[in-house]
């Protein structure tokens, strides 16, 4: 059994124990917070694993500051539904249920209800236009099959209200393919969904503006869909953002997003420096630059994915999977330790100095579906 | 010739000659018809299919006609049809030969080849491991356990292994054999173990199987011979396969096989390739060929039954072996792995170093130049006698034995002078009065010399010196009392001994090296082999010993430290020497973590290579204090990126393994604040943050990104705080840490997007900033984007780094620890100089071989095949095998293990020339994805391969091992193998596993659900409980009892999950036990479809009720159920009557209502039912499956020595006089239980005169009897056990009594010679004892199978049916038609007129009367008559027919024969008998008499 201490980095563990098969033990989790124990969206979590599987066990104590995971077989199976809740978006959700729906008994095919876009985890967007291709290259999803991962934005929800519901289908593999990706590229074109709900649609076209604005500097290739949601489909909450994808010449994508957040500005956002963004243009200029950021930082990927692209290079056959990146954010960081700890694998790091990228390789675990059942 | 690239390509003349072959395929091949020499081509090809045909000129004629220079045209087919045919079957053989590619690890050396001799007990195993040993290595075994390694060849090693004769050993032989020896006793025929051993590899893997022929010479008639070997080969054949090879060896002489026939039985052994198997290839796994018991003295001592600590050495086999893993040590249990260091090989091939693989091997600056003088040196074609090594620490290599606790010296008879009688008789005498026996001696027989007697006395000494003066008694004053020996002055020696272990163990160490450098005699290579196993001590160090007459030799026991408790603890009390120990109690001291000064760039494995240096020896001590002197130096320099990520490891596993520096520091210090704030104000929040953003500097190490400058505060939060916010997207997990480091609320969602506006506008608004990055875009410069990408770490960056560093630190860089130190004392600076040397001769010899292979490619195939060789060179495989990848182009593919580098060039060009095969493009792809792999590899330095590879297979490691049960120490065997396996991906859950089974078709017995079996899954044996099922159409699992006959089934196994496609064997307990059944073992073979957390299987429940009351379309049906909560459970099932009304159940009822008793339920039918129905509800009711597993732990139980081979002296390796006690004790209670056993069986036999008691109900168990009904009707019957076990069933009990008595005693030993007791009173040896099957369990208890009264058969008893009257009422009656009123007149009183009335004849009626009377007399009269004659006919007629048939039968010709063979029988018998075995001629005189009687 494997321990930890404190609530960080909750998901990867519940995902890595239940892809390595082992046990793991939380303990203090925000033992030192005014209110202490797990959150509604970490139980909400812990829920769908057990919707997803098979004969796990899940202990808390009674204040929630410590949690006994066993992990069970991976079913998954189709006509779920779960509810996200408000507190995280699907995105945080995403994070767990794709990879371990590879790796299920049944493929995936699953409705999430909740908050679609936010500021806090990957909004919809990306996961549609980033995210899953790049599991469809990592998986090795041929063209048959990468229909079978797809992403069904059915209508959008904004914090707070949420509202918003999305079908997610994950067809299952036998085992991930060599990870091989050290080309970064040029980026050839910059594409983008700019959204608004219960908001005027010009919202999204000032949004679009401002983002061309930033990057019509560098790329005349930039053209930003809008996508006004209105009546059902628009959730129950009014908001709006951009979501930006570079494409590169190999065929990286490398994503950017903003979007409003709420206008209630306490003493901590004040204190960190950042006031809440509700201009428009504000938005669609900050993912423009935050996009130039990401392509700045270098690397086959963005910051947000390069936990996810570690995980799949980890959990990749037993050859010699090479990722190039960008300056580690602290998420990859800790992804690789817990690679480390539940897999046993480790990476080797070598840094280009010139281009500032990191090349990270390992023999990956290898790990198989042993989940599916044989004939 | 596609296929089996694991096949190394052939050389020599049978590749020349296959080449021939395939060149003459191909012509014919190609074949049309042309004409001439057809005749000729037909008697060609004869001679050459038909080798040693009948025609003898044939082979003549091939020889000529079959060189295909000669006229190629000859060849060709000249018939279409035939040319067709031809062509299938060479398709066919072509299809059959394809696998589905395996992709293969790139290694070093592979481990030894794995030799398993396995047969049946004495068939002559151990004669056939000790001639191969004698043949390759020149040396004897008297005694092979455990694993012999040998160097057999020039990269060639194999490791001998004698297959245990008890099944659960057989299973671990099978899992892990390459080869295996199958020896069948040729004189007796084959044995069922053979078949279950082949049965076990059949399921986990066939590997080689070569079989061996013994006990030849008992046929005395050569004919006889053939026979039974022409038998005995077709029967092997359709065990194995068609043309599997069988070995004959002939004979013994002098107690060993021919020495011809062992040469030739290694050549098949050198020749023979491995297949690679699936599960092998996935998981890493080792023999132990070396067993250290290093528990610390003291928890010992305490406790002589604490869990213990153990080393294990051995090669290591499979996938490659990484860093907290779990193993599976078959037979004790799943362990989790301490440590794993990479050792020495023991037995390194010839020119190769023993220096560990991927690890420190060239450090020394001796052993480097070594190997390339020894490259330089012209190379051999055989072994050189110093190059033979063998590695078996087990075994009395050298008349050396080492066991756990001491080391015996076999000393033969032949090499021992005794003393005379005299000599003896002085030396056993009193040493006192040994001088004056010596005088007696010299007076009676001969004049001693004074020297001679001098030794004489001193053989006599029993008394060491130190103890002689310890009891030595001086007085100092006449008056005074006498004292002894001081303590003091005993303890001061003992510490000099120990001073002086240490010392010679350091000698011994350099001892060990030089010895591996230098040339040595023979005589010092012998004890190599068993040097090696000592580790610690050996030759330097002159053990105690103690004589010990065993087995009519005498053998003298050296006794070391460690087998005297005392001594060993107060050794270890005030120990300072060894580190290895040192380490050990730290790790035994659970709460103490090792905290370590050093600096930042400390982590878990620092351990490991420490141990690994000390291993190594002396040549490693200029490092030992390395890593603190670099410690300091670097403590300024900012650490490297993988270190600080991997530095702080998030889990502080129990043992305080890795537990980390840094972060353990940061826990103090928090602890200490937490204690001041405790203090102050208890109540407050405490705010986390705000500790060092030093390290997060580290993560930009790509360095020049600003935002990651401006997010080095939250990211340190991010990075060091347990509670941070959970997200993927950098800047919300930056805003989260932000408000985290400033709020009590900690990982609250972030209000803020997690950036400012004002500095991205910052950051992005000048037009140089933007302008900046316009090379990362299409619109840029394309070049610069190129030159970018192009851009590899490692070479120009690193160079740089280096230059700078040597400016600072000077340079020099320690190529094992890829650590680079500055240059300080002399030792560094030699051995400096040392690498460098050896990296120039490295060096050079790479350019060199680059320069051969280019030269060899060009050659051959042009420049484009030499770039490629020397390309191959560059990536640092075998230039060698990338030369031969090229040059075996024509001759197909079969060269498998030639290099992954040869490969992806290869199928290339070939693929060019005749188009690839998706078969052929899978497996070029994998190899040059190996091959990337491995060069990937090669380039990174040894540690870091190490963590990121794992050590790879054929390495020798040594594993450490915590928490064993102190069983496993105490009933250790070398005979028994000890197994030591990987656990993979999901193999420690537990689960239940659905199996495809299928009972096997020998196995006497049907096997009955929920009797517990043992499965050997994986690794693993364990016991389980299955159930079965079968599977119904619409997917329902429907629960069995029994296993089908002859079909397959599903078993639903609780237990430790397996993947799917894992082979399993199931047997029963008894069949591992001790005393196993003498027919077919194994239960079942089965596969694992899937794993599953539960499993739903499933059995039909019929629950039957009746109506209590009828309404319209619903009744209220009672009688179903017990209760209203039974019956709520049903609400909604459907019901059925017997007359077909469909229903459904609507309501569970309150007892009471309508007056229906509890558990009634309302029903609604679709139509009226009737009261007098039966209501059935038919349901499926689940069946659980047992959640119960037992490891089978016969390693923690005492070895059993087999029935059949106990008695051999061969065998037992008995340490008589430590075990002597222990057997005493066996005897004593074997004894007691034998009497006892004898009086059960006493009492038995007087009771048992009637073997049935009949009996109408069960009363109580009676020994010796099972209550059944049988035969005679219910009742006791007699138990007619076949294996005999029950009369010892009453003194297994009493034993067993015995036993827990003897369980008070803390002593291991006298618990297990308790248990063999209680073993041997049961009529079995010790051994692992399973759960019981339920038929075990009632026949020990004496009952039979419960009965149920109601399923007794009785006869049926029906009662006839009685129908009331029907009664019309009167009304009804009058107003039917006449036609429909019943006619049953009422019974009268009076009579009716007819009966009243007389009739009166008047005289014609009278007369007519009498004429009809009279007549009917005569036709009566008639008749009678006619019948009694025929009856006298037929009576006449049976009379004649019986003679008739009498006849007949008497004449009948079977009988006629049966007749005249008694006769001839008998007239034979008597003529023997007659002429005291007359023979032949007599017996035909006496048919001849026969034939004239009969006549």
């Amino acid at each position: 059994m494997l321990r930890f201490t404190g609530c960080c980095h909750f998901r990867q563990r519940l995902l890595l124990s239940t892809l390595s098969g082992k046990a793991i033990r939380i303990d203090d989790i925000r033992a030192q917070d005014q209110s202490p124990g797990l959150r509604d969206y970490e139980a909400s979590l812990l829920r769908l694993m057990e919707k997803l599987t098979n004969g796990c066990l899940v202990e808390i104590n009674e204040t929630g500051t410590s949690l006994r995971y066993r992990p069970g077989i991976i079913i998954c199976g189709s006509g779920l539904v779960h509810d996200c809740g408000s507190s995280r978006s699907i995105g945080y959700f995403l994070e767990v249920l794709v990879l371990l729906a590879l790796f299920a008994k049944r493929p995936l095919s699953i409705t999430l209800r909740g908050i679609t876009n936010d500021h806090v985890d990957p909004s919809i967007d990306t996961w549609r236009t980033v995210s899953l291709p790049l599991l469809r290259r990592a998986a090795g999803l041929d063209e048959a099959a990468a229909g079978s991962l797809e992403l069904k934005v059915v209508r959008r929800g904004a914090r707070p209200g949420g509202g918003g519901e999305v079908q997610l289908r994950v067809p299952l593999v036998r085992a991930l393919p060599l990870v091989s990706m050290s080309d970064e590229g040029m980026v050839k074109r910059v594409r983008g969904i700019a959204y608004s709900m219960r908001v005027p649609p010009q919202n999204a076209n000032r949004m679009v503006d401002a983002a061309r604005g930033v990057l019509n500097q560098l790329l005349a290739d930039v053209y930003i869909f809008t996508d006004a949601a209105a009546g059902p489909a628009a959730g129950n909450s009014p908001g709006y953002g951009i979501t930006l994808v570079a494409e590169t010449t190999s065929g990286c994508l490398i994503s950017a997003e903003a979007a409003a957040t709420t206008g209630s500005k306490d003493a901590a956002g004040s204190a960190a420096g950042d006031e809440p963004l509700v201009v428009a243009e504000d938005i669609g200029r900050a993912a423009a630059q935050l996009l130039l950021d990401e392509v700045a930082r270098g690397g086959v990927t963005d910051g947000t994915h390069q936990g996810l692209l570690l995980l799949l290079a980890a959990l990749g056959p037993e050859e010699m999977n090479q990722v190039r990146l960008g300056p580690l954010t602290p998420y990859a960081v800790h992804t690789l330790r817990h690679i480390r700890d539940f897999l046993n694998v480790q990476f080797s790091m070598r840094t280009e100095q010139q281009s500032g990228t990191i090349f990270l390789s390992c023999i990956g675990a290898g790990l198989k579906n042993i989940n599916r059942k044989v004939t | 010739m596609a296929g089996k690239s694991h096949v190394k390509k052939k050389a020599g003349r049978k590749a020349t000659k296959k080449k021939a072959k395939d060149v003459k395929k191909k012509v014919l091949g190609s074949g049309s018809s042309i004409g001439g020499g057809e005749a000729a081509a037909v008697s060609g090809l004869k001679g050459m299919s038909g080798g040693g045909g009948s025609d003898k000129k044939a082979p003549k004629q091939a020889k000529k006609a079959g060189d295909p220079g000669a006229n190629p045209r000859a060849f060709a087919f000249q018939s279409a049809v035939k040319a067709k045919a031809y062509q299938a079957r060479s398709a066919e053989k072509e299809q059959r030969r394809l696998h589905a590619p395996m992709s293969e690890r790139a290694g070093g050396e592979p481990p030894p080849l794995l030799v398993l001799v396995h047969g049946p007990p004495q068939v002559g195993k151990t004669s056939l491991i000790k001639g191969l040993v004698k043949h390759y290595t020149k040396q004897n075994l008297n005694d092979p356990r455990g694993p012999i390694t040998l160097v057999t060849g020039k990269k060639r090693r194999i490791t001998l292994l004698e297959c245990p004769p008890d099944l659960p050993g057989m299973m671990d032989a099978a899992k892990v054999a390459d080869l295996v020896l199958l020896m069948i006793d040729g004189s007796f025929g084959l044995e069922m173990e053979t078949f279950e051993f082949l049965n076990l590899l059949q399921v986990h893997g066939f590997p080689k199987v070569m079989g061996v022929l013994t006990h030849l010479d008992g046929f005395k008639e050569p004919s006889r011979l053939k026979k039974a070997k022409k038998a005995l080969k077709a029967r092997f054949w359709t065990e194995v396969y068609d043309g599997a090879k069988l070995f004959y060896l002939s004979g013994m002489q002098h107690g060993k096989y021919l020495k011809r026939e062992v040469l030739n039985l290694a050549r098949f052994i050198s020749v023979t390739k491995t297949r690679p198997l699936t599960w092998r290839l996935d998981h890493p796994y080792l023999i132990a060929d070396r067993f250290e018991d290093v528990t610390p003295a003291e928890p010992l001592r305490l406790n002589p039954k604490a869990d213990r600590e153990l080393l294990l050495y051995g090669y290591l086999r499979g996938a490659p072996l990484r860093q907290g893993v779990r193993l599976h040590l078959a037979g004790v249990g799943d362990f989790d792995l301490q440590e794993v260091d990479a050792l020495p090989d023991p037995c390194p091939l010839p020119g190769q170093d023993p220096g560990v693989p991927g690890g420190a091997a060239a450090a020394a600056g001796g052993s480097g130049s070594g190997t390339a003088a020894a490259a330089a040196t012209p190379r051999r074609r055989t072994l050189s006698d110093k190059e033979r090594l063998i590695h078996a620490p087990m075994s009395d290599l050298g008349g050396m034995l080492f066991d756990r606790d001491a080391v015996y010296i076999d000393l033969p008879d032949w090499k021992v002078q005794y003393t005379s009688a005299a000599g003896a008789a002085a030396a056993a005498a009193d040493p006192a009065a040994a001088a004056a026996a010596a005088a007696a001696a010299a007076a009676a027989g001969g004049i001693l010399q004074e020297g001679e007697a001098m030794v004489r006395q001193l053989q006599g000494t029993k008394l060491a010196v130190d103890e002689k003066l310890s009891r030595s008694k001086i007085r100092l004053f006449s008056a005074g009392s006498s004292l002894q020996g001081s303590h003091e002055l005993h303890s001061e020696d003992d510490e000099e001994e120990e001073d002086d272990e240490e010392l010679y163990s350091e000698d011994e160490e350099e001892d060990e090296d030089e010895e591996e450098s230098d040339s040595e005699d023979e005589q010092q290579q012998q004890q190599r082999g068993g040097r090696a196993v000592n580790g610690g001590r050996g030759a330097g160090e002159f053990p105690d010993y103690e004589a010990v007459q065993q087995d009519g030799r005498l053998r003298r026991r050296a006794m070391f430290g460690s087998s005297n408790n005392a001594a060993a603890a107060a050794a270890a009390a005030d120990f300072e020497g060894s580190s290895d120990e040192e380490d050990a109690q730290q790790q035994w001291g659970d709460g103490q973590l090792q905290v370590h000064s050093g600096g930042d760039s400390e982590d878990g494995y620092e351990d490991d290579r420490e141990d690994a240096e000390e291993a190594l020896g002396s040549a490693a001590a200029w490092k030992a204090g390395i890593q603190e002197r670099v410690a300091s130096l670097f403590a300024t320099r900012g650490a490297d990126l993988a270190g600080f990520i991997y530095n702080t490891r998030a889990t502080s596993d129990p043992q305080g393994l890795g537990f980390d520096a840094v972060q353990q520091q940061q826990q103090q210090d928090g602890d200490e604040e937490d204690e001041e704030e405790d203090d102050e104000d208890f109540f407050t929040l405490k705010v986390p943050g705000g500790k060092s953003a030093a390290a997060a500097a580290a993560i930009s190490s790509g360095g020049r990104q600003q935002q990651q400058q401006q997010q080095e505060g939250p990211a340190a939060v991010l990075l060091q705080s347990a509670d941070t916010f959970d997200s993927s997207r950098p800047f919300a997990a930056a805003a989260a840490a932000s408000v985290f480091g400033s709020s009590s609320n900690s990982s609250a969602v972030p209000q803020g997007p997690g950036f400012s506006l004002l500095d991205l506008d910052a950051r992005w608004s000048g037009p140089d900033a933007v302008q900046g990055l316009r090379n990362r875009f299409v619109t840029g410069d394309w070049d610069a984007a190129a030159a970018r990408a192009k851009a590899l770490p490692g070479e120009g960056s690193e160079e740089d780094e280096e230059v700078e560093e040597g400016d600072v630190f000077g340079d020099f860089e320690d190529v094992e620890a890829g650590l680079t130190f500055a240059g300080g004392d002399a030792i560094t600076a030699a051995a400096q100089k040392a690498i460098q040397d050896a990296t120039a001769e490295e060096l050079r010899a790479k350019k060199l071989a680059k320069r051969a292979a280019w030269d060899a490619g060009f050659a051959q195939g042009g420049g484009a095949a030499a770039a490629a060789a020397a390309a191959a060179v560059d990536r640092g495989v075998d230039p060698a095998a990338a030369a031969g990848g090229s040059d075996d182009e024509d001759d197909g593919a079969e060269d498998g293990e030639e290099g992954a580098a040869g490969r992806p060039k290869n199928p290339n060009r070939r693929a060019e020339a005749e188009g690839e095969s998706f078969y052929d493009a899978q497996k070029r792809e994998m190899a040059a994805r190996a091959a990337a792999t491995a060069a990937a590899l090669s380039q990174l330095d040894p540690k870091t391969r190490l963590a990121l590879a794992g050590h790879a297979a054929g390495s020798y490691v040594r594993i450490r091992l915590t928490g064993v049960p102190c069983e496993l120490v105490a009933h250790w065997e070398p005979h028994r193998p000890l197994l030591v396996g990987g656990l993979g991906q999901g193999e420690q859950r537990m689960g239940v596993t659905r199996l495809r089974f299928k009972r096997h078709r020998w196995y006497p017995k049907t096997l009955k659900t929920r009797d517990p079996l043992v499965l050997s899954v994986g690794w693993r044996r364990f016991q389980s409980i299955p159930v079965y099922a079968l599977e119904d159409h619409n997917r329902r699992l429907r629960a069995l009892k029994y296993t089908p006959q002859h079909c397959h089934c599903l078993a639903a196994v609780y237990g430790p999950l397996a993947p799917p496609n894992t082979g399993v064997v199931a047997i029963q307990a008894s069949a591992a036990g001790p005393c196993p059944p003498a027919s077919w073992r194994i239960a079942a073979t089965a596969v694992v479809l899937e794993q599953e957390a539960e499993l739903r299987i499933v059995k039909k429940l019929k629950l039957v009720g009746t109506p209590l009351k009828v309404h319209k379309h619903s009744a209220f049906v009672g009688g179903m159920f017990n209760s209203q909560l039974e019956a709520s459970r049903f609400e909604g099932a459907s019901v059925q009557t017997v007359s077909g009304i469909r229903g459904t159940v609507k309501k569970a009822l309150r007892a009471g209502v309508q007056g229906v008793p509890d558990g009634g339920v309302r029903v609604t039918f679709e139509d009226k039912p009737l009261l007098s129905d039966i209501v059935f509800l038919r349901a499926w009711v689940a069946v659980d499956i047992p959640q119960l597993h037992n490891t089978m732990t016969n390693l923690l139980a005492p070895a059993v020595a087999p029935a059949n081979t106990a008695g051999v002296s061969r065998k037992g390796h008995i340490k008589q006089q430590q075990d002597g006690e222990e057997a005493a004790a066996v005897e004593s209670s074997s004894k007691a239980a034998a009497a006892a056993a004898a009086a059960v069986a006493a009492a038995a036999a007087a009771a048992g005169g009637a073997d049935f008691v009949p009996a109408a109900a069960f009363a109580g168990g009676r020994p010796g009897f099972v209550f059944k009904k049988g035969g005679q009707g219910l009742g006791y019957y007699k138990d007619l056990n076949p294996k005999g076990l029950n009369p010892h069933a009453a003194a297994a009990a009493a034993a067993a009594a015995a036993a827990g008595l003897d369980h008070s005693l803390n002593l291991a030993a006298d618990s297990d010679a308790a248990a063999a007791a209680a073993a041997a009173a049961a009529g079995k040896p010790a051994g692992w004892v399973g759960m019981r099957t339920v038929a075990e369990l009632r026949r020990e208890a004496g009952i039979g199978a419960p009965r149920n009264n109601d399923s007794l058969y009785k006869p049926i008893e029906r009662a006839p049916r009685v129908f009331n009257p029907l009664k019309v009422p009167a009304k009804l009656q009058a107003a039917l038609p006449f036609k429909t009123k019943p006619k049953v007149e009422a019974p009268r009183k009076r009579k009716t007129l007819e009966q009243k009335r007389a009739v009166v004849l008047d005289k014609d009626e009278k007369k007519a009367a009498t004429l009809l009377q009279q007549l009917n007399a005569i036709r009566n009269a008639k008749a009678e008559k006619r019948h009694q004659q025929s009856a006298r006919r037929r009576e006449a007629h049976a009379k004649k027919v019986a003679k008739e048939t009498e006849w007949r039968d008497k004449h009948n010709k079977e009988e006629r024969k049966q007749r005249h063979v008694a006769a001839g029988k008998a007239a034979k018998r008597a003529a023997m008998a007659s002429e005291g075995g007359g023979g032949k001629f007599a017996a035909m005189a006496a048919k001849k008499q026969r034939r004239q009687e009969r006549q």
